[in-house]
Formats: structure tokens, C-alpha cells, sequence
């Protein structure tokens, strides 16, 4: 027999699977401290790749300059500069990416434990029948 | 105003009905806008500077993610710059990644906004955007409309200096590059506004979030004057000479849109209809559910039975609120109004005569509509 309870209910959890439901499953497949650790890992290849590009930009931008003072330039210095501007950029975006790691583990865990409460509800319903 | 909720219920039982259409016409269409707006304005390349492909690529967006259309669009953009010059191309491509690398990754479902910014930019009503995000969308929207503007710019950079650099040689790469930077550092008006979009953007959500009454009409109330506010500030800052004339008619425009989305706002709350499909053990189920139509809060209603008419006795003594005092028999020793079960005998009519009658509901029963309209 089809029971109409059961139908809505495992209804709303397909609609759930197949839409917020798929990342917050993956999300809840990490320990929070995993998910955190893994997101800030991927900030620092995001800042130090747009670094990177930042930089090749900048000796572009200033090709000339640079050949023609290669000699004469304090080359320690400028290296010292960018790597504090690097670690300044660095330290503010980790921070940001840690917040937004934190909040979607905890609404993810949320609707998790929602999922799993109805997927109890519909084990009970089956052995009901 | 009924009038209004039926259409509303009307069109919100078409938009159910056959969303699974009207979705991609709806892409397609905001696919055609953006990718012909580019191909008009920049137009270097003209393989690609055909309505044909524009059609093309409008369609394949239409049934595939939405993030489609950004990758095109910026496709599009791209192999206009890299007819112009190699070195704009990679330049081009440079930002593009920094933004995506950078910014877009936190609301990789966003990249619509992304693609539409500039184009308001362009028609020169971008100032309603912060305050219809504010209300349909989450503040991880702000990143992309922050990309947007700055993809705008950009690229207007590009479109103003195109006669220069298609004069230049490819030798000159390096001054290609010198103008583009420059020009784009020195843009300030452009970080002012996105500040001020950003800032609107967050006011509308966080005010819309409010549990209080009136919340969705604060928020836009709010917005449309933060931002006016905040760009007036950021043109004294930076002295942007930006026109006001077109941020007041623009944010009288973004006010109606708001108010037709706050009027909307189950049909923008992404409700639509699902066709999922599972199984137990017994059968495979395709069920397509269809979500109801909620009138929302204007169908709350409170009933006031036996309200007090003018000049009514109070029983309670001593009450400041303007009714007559009570009859002295009332609480003299003589009077005993009740029965041994400790009800108040009163055949049915209140100390004013009025009849309420047994069910309770006298003849002055009123209905007071919560409405806000």
C-alpha cells in the first residue's frame, strides 16, 4: 500500500538530496576541524597563485625599470616589501575563509541532523507496514 | 487589493505550471542580452560578432547551469580583447582568474550576477541591483556584484582606449599594458562603487531579516537611502561626478521593483516545482510536487468578539479609559449576579444590554484585518 505520509516525506528528502541537500552531505562527510583546515589550505593556494599573477603583472608593468637598475637595486628589499604586503593579504583572507568555513559546517550539520531525523521517521513508518 | 492577490495567485499558478519553460526563456534571454550587449560594444572580432552565434550560445546556456552564461560571456570578451591586442587577451584573462580565484569561489552560483552587473551598469540603472539582491539573495551576492563592476570597468577601459592600442605594434605590448593599469588604478570611482553596493546590499538583507513588523519596506526604504547616501559621500571622497539626477530616478525605479518583489515573494523564494524521483522496497515512485500558493500574511486575521461600545459599564473599578463608573448595585452586598456554579447570570446580555448569545458571539462580533496594505 502506498502510504501517503511516507511519500511526502521521502519526497522532500529527494528535493533535498538533489539540491542544498548534495553539498551539505559532502560538507558532513569532514570532522569540522578537517573542513576548516581543507578550506584554509585551498585560501592559501588562492591568495599565493593571485599572487603570483599580481606579481608577474607588477614586473611587467615595470620590465624597463627593472633592466635598467637590475644592478643597482636592493633586491632584499623589494623582496622584503612584497612578502609583507603578501602576508598582510594572506592573514585577512584566511581569517574571512575560516569564518565562512565555520558557518557553512555549522548550517550544514544543521540540516543534516534534520535529514537523518526524517530518514528515522521513515524507517519507522516501514516497519509499521 | 483581493483583486491583486487573485492575479497574483493567477500568475503565480502559470509560473508553477510551466516553469520547467519558462525558466529557460527566461536564460535564454538574459544569455541573448548579455552576450549581444558584448559583442555591440566591443565587437574587435568579427567571426563572433554575429547574431547567429549569440543565438547559439544563448540556447546552449538556456538548458544548461546558470554559470554558463559567465563562462561564455567572458569567453566572448575575451577573444575580442585578444583580437585587439595578445597582451590586453592576457591581461584580460589575468583579472578574470584573480576574481574567480579569489572572490567568486564563495558564491559560485552567483556568476549570473556577474554577468548581468555590467550590463546595468551600461543602461545606467545599476543602483537597483544592491537593493533586489538585498531581498532575494544571500550576502555572499555582494562578491559577485563586486566582480561584476569591476569586470565592467575594466573592460570600459578597454573600449575607450581600443582606438590607441589598435594603432600600437606588438612591440608596444609593454605601453598596451602600462595604459590598461594606469587607467584602472586610477579608477577610483570604481571601488566607491562597489563600497556603496556592497554596503546597500548587506542593509537591505540584514534589515529584511529583521523580526519586526514592516521589515521587507524598511529594508528597502533603508536601502535606496544608504545608498544615496553612501555614493553622495563616496563623490564628495573621490569627486567621482557621478549624476544624481539618474541615482534618484533609478532608486525611485528600484523602490517599485522591491515593492513588486515583496508582493512576489513566494514566487522569488526559489520555490519551484521538483520532479524527483526514488524508491522503497516495494514500488519506484517519479513524483513531481508542485508547491501550494501561500497567501503569506495577509491572510492572518483576529477576531474581536464583544467589543466594548461607547458608554458600556466596566465591571472592573476605577478605570481611567473613559467608560462609566459602576453602578453602585453592582458590587453592593444585595447584588448577587451569580449561580451557585459560580457563572455570571446573565441570560446572554452583557451589562450593556448588548446580546451575545450562547455561543458567545454577540451581535457586535467584528472582524479586524492585520493587513498592512
Amino acid at each position: 500500500m502506498l502510504n501517503r505520509e511516507k511519500v511526502i516525506l521521502m519526497t522532500r528528502m529527494a528535493s533535498y538530496e538533489n539540491g542544498k541537500g548534495k553539498e551539505n552531505l559532502r560538507i558532513g562527510t569532514y570532522f569540522r576541524s578537517d573542513y576548516i583546515f581543507s578550506s584554509i589550505i585551498k585560501a592559501i593556494f588562492a591568495v599565493t597563485i593571485s599572487f603570483v599573477f599580481g606579481l608577474g603583472l607588477y614586473i611587467y608593468y615595470n620590465f624597463e625599470e627593472f633592466l635598467a637598475n637590475i644592478y643597482e637595486m636592493d633586491l632584499l628589499a623589494l623582496f622584503q616589501s612584497f612578502w609583507k604586503y603578501y602576508l598582510i593579504v594572506l592573514i585577512i583572507y584566511v581569517a574571512i575563509s575560516y569564518v565562512i568555513a565555520f558557518i557553512r559546517y555549522m548550517l550544514a550539520v544543521r540540516n543534516i541532523r534534520k535529514y537523518k531525523s526524517n530518514l528515522k521517521k521513515i524507517r519507522k513508518l516501514q516497519k509499521k507496514q | 487589493m483581493n483583486r491583486l492577490f487573485e492575479i497574483r495567485t493567477k500568475i503565480l499558478e502559470i509560473y508553477y505550471k510551466y516553469d520547467a519553460f519558462i525558466i529557460p526563456a527566461v536564460k535564454l534571454i538574459m544569455a541573448f542580452i548579455v552576450f549581444h550587449t558584448i559583442n555591440t560594444r566591443m565587437g574587435y572580432f568579427d567571426t563572433i560578432n554575429n547574431v547567429a552565434i549569440e543565438l547559439i550560445a544563448s540556447l546552449l546556456c538556456s538548458f544548461l547551469p546558470s554559470g554558463i552564461i559567465l563562462i561564455i560571456a567572458a569567453a566572448f570578451s575575451l577573444l575580442h580583447m585578444y583580437h585587439l591586442s595578445i597582451i590586453v587577451a592576457a591581461l584580460g584573462l589575468v583579472i578574470y582568474l584573480i576574481l574567480y580565484i579569489l572572490f567568486l569561489r564563495f558564491a559560485p552560483k552567483a556568476s549570473l550576477v556577474v554577468a548581468i552587473t555590467p550590463v546595468l551598469m551600461l543602461w545606467k540603472i545599476p543602483y537597483i541591483l544592491p537593493i533586489i539582491l538585498g531581498l532575494i539573495a544571500g550576502p555572499g551576492t555582494t562578491v559577485a556584484m563586486g566582480c561584476g563592476v569591476i569586470a565592467y570597468g575594466f573592460l570600459k577601459i578597454i573600449n575607450s582606449n581600443s582606438a590607441t592600442m589598435a594603432t600600437m605594434e606588438l612591440t608596444d605590448a609593454a605601453d598596451q599594458l602600462k595604459l590598461i593599469i594606469d587607467e584602472l588604478l586610477a579608477s577610483k570611482g570604481l571601488l566607491m562603487v562597489v563600497a556603496a553596493f556592497v554596503i546597500t546590499m548587506l542593509v537591505v538583507y540584514f534589515l529584511r531579516r529583521l523580526p519586526i513588523n514592516h521589515n521587507w519596506d524598511i529594508a528597502i526604504g533603508a536601502g535606496v537611502v544608504v545608498q544615496i547616501v553612501t555614493l553622495l559621500i563616496g563623490d564628495v571622497i573621490m569627486d567621482t561626478g557621478i549624476s544624481f539626477i539618474n541615482i534618484i530616478l533609478v532608486s525611485i525605479l528600484a523602490v517599485v521593483i522591491g515593492f513588486v518583489i515583496k508582493f512576489f515573494r513566494y514566487c522569488v523564494d526559489f520555490n519551484r516545482t521538483e520532479n524527483v524521483q526514488f524508491e522503497d522496497d516495494d514500488y519506484y515512485y517519479y513524483v513531481k510536487a508542485v508547491p501550494k500558493i501561500s497567501l503569506g500574511e495577509s491572510s492572518g486575521r483576529v477576531r474581536r468578539i464583544n467589543r466594548r461600545k461607547e458608554g458600556a459599564v466596566s465591571l472592573r473599578a476605577g478605570r481611567r479609559d473613559g467608560y462609566e463608573d459602576i453602578p453602585e448595585e453592582y458590587y453592593s452586598d444585595e447584588f448577587n449576579g451569580y449561580d451557585e456554579n459560580g457563572y455570571y447570570e446573565d441570560n446572554g446580555y452583557t451589562e450593556d444590554g448588548t446580546y451575545y448569545g450562547e455561543d458567545g458571539l454577540g451581535d457586535d462580533l467584528t472582524e479586524v484585518s492585520l493587513d498592512n496594505k
